[in-house]
């Protein structure tokens, strides 16, 4: 039986949210932002099939709208004042306030991961978490496969470079 | 610990949902997929059943072109999809083969009884239309005729002027070769008269 689209969607979600949570963590270093970013990449996709467009390829898809979707939060977070933050509802502690559920291996990686340029971080974190080849990584990412392998090679060497920091 | 992008890669893969966290958001996600559904319009549906829309458009454009192919006859555009198709059908449906031999004789009949039919049906519009461009043509000389043949040249506006002309020709001939017959006989009798 054909599966609906309402299964395959919850499908979808089963197989890639603890991704795509990683992904999200790794990008904004907070647990409530990055599950607030999961559900609404997961929103934004039910949207776009509720309007009756097809995605051939959920993965990609759902990197591509939660990238997007997080550099737009991180744009107007910048073009906001911290009053205006706090007054939002940010706090500052909570930067301080470490993930209880978080190991000390994962925070550390955490750390070094926001060393990186977002772009170079990106591609490195869907080539060694995700598993993704770079053709499919240049998907979610724009700009063609060679652009990706130079931006993992760079993130890489830059990784190291941060690593041996940290423990100086 | 290992200083190295592997060890990067599988510090980080510790990070991830709850089993609450993740059953929660999924319960939300569920929920929203009862309420909004996904719409599906007719440009959509064609554009996911593209062969079967098409098929189905073929099927209703020949079924057609069949049922106005039914009462076509012989010159019209439809004439050759009744033999090719209609009657087909008619003899593949027949039953057994004596049923089929009778419906064919019945076709071949009926294609004939068409074919004169339109003949006629031609001629008899040729001789109207003749005697409409005759009533029409006023000034022009109306052609001669006797049974003598002493004719002028016919009106040959019309293709029925020049067959009548033709007919009248041929009967001109006929008489004459009686009246030499007759002439013959006449003189036959008054030789053996004399006799």
């Amino acid at each position: 039986m054909k599966p609906t689209t309402e299964t395959a969607f919850l499908a979808a979600y089963d197989e890639h949210a603890d991704a795509l949570f990683r992904f999200c963590y790794a990008f904004t270093g907070r647990r409530d932002d990055a599950k607030d970013a999961v559900q609404e990449t997961f929103t934004r996709t039910w949207s776009y099939l509720v309007s009756g467009k097809r995605v051939d390829q959920m993965k990609p898809f759902l990197y591509r709208t939660a990238r997007n979707m997080l550099i737009d939060r991180a744009r107007k977070a910048r073009e906001h004042s911290l009053e205006q933050l706090q007054e939002a509802g940010w706090d500052v502690a909570d930067e301080r306030t470490p993930d209880p559920l978080l190991s000390a291996e994962a925070a550390r990686a955490v750390r070094l991961a926001a060393g990186l340029e977002p772009a170079q971080r990106d591609a490195l974190l869907m080539r060694y978490i995700e598993d993704m080849p770079p053709r499919e990584i240049a998907r979610v990412v724009g700009g063609g496969e060679n652009a990706v392998s130079v931006r993992i090679h760079r993130a890489l060497q830059k990784l190291r470079v941060l690593m041996g920091t940290h423990h100086d | 610990m290992t200083d190295n992008p592997e060890q990067f890669a599988r510090d980080l893969e510790g990070i991830s949902l709850t089993p609450e966290e993740r059953q929660i958001m999924r319960n939300k996600l569920h929920a929203m997929t009862q309420l909004r559904r996904p719409r599906v319009g007719v440009a959509a549906f064609v554009a996911r059943h593209v062969a079967a829309c098409s098929a189905l458009a073929v099927f209703a454009m020949a079924s057609t072109a069949v049922a106005a192919a039914h009462r076509s006859m012989p010159g019209d555009v439809l004439y050759p999809v009744r033999l090719a198709v209609n009657d087909r059908i008619a003899l593949a449906v027949a039953g057994d083969a004596d049923a089929r031999l009778e419906r064919e004789m019945e076709q071949m009949e009926r294609a004939i009884a068409e074919e004169e039919l339109v003949s006629v049906d031609v001629l008899a519009h040729l001789i109207v239309s003749d005697e409409r461009n005759e009533k029409s043509t006023a000034d022009t000389p109306e052609p001669t005729r006797s049974v003598r043949g002493e004719t002028t040249e016919p009106n040959t506006g019309t293709i029925g002027a020049e067959l009548e002309f033709e007919l009248d020709a041929e009967l001109d001939l006929e008489l004459r070769a009686l009246e030499r017959m007759l002439n013959d006989e006449e003189s036959a009798v008054e030789v053996e008269l004399t006799l």
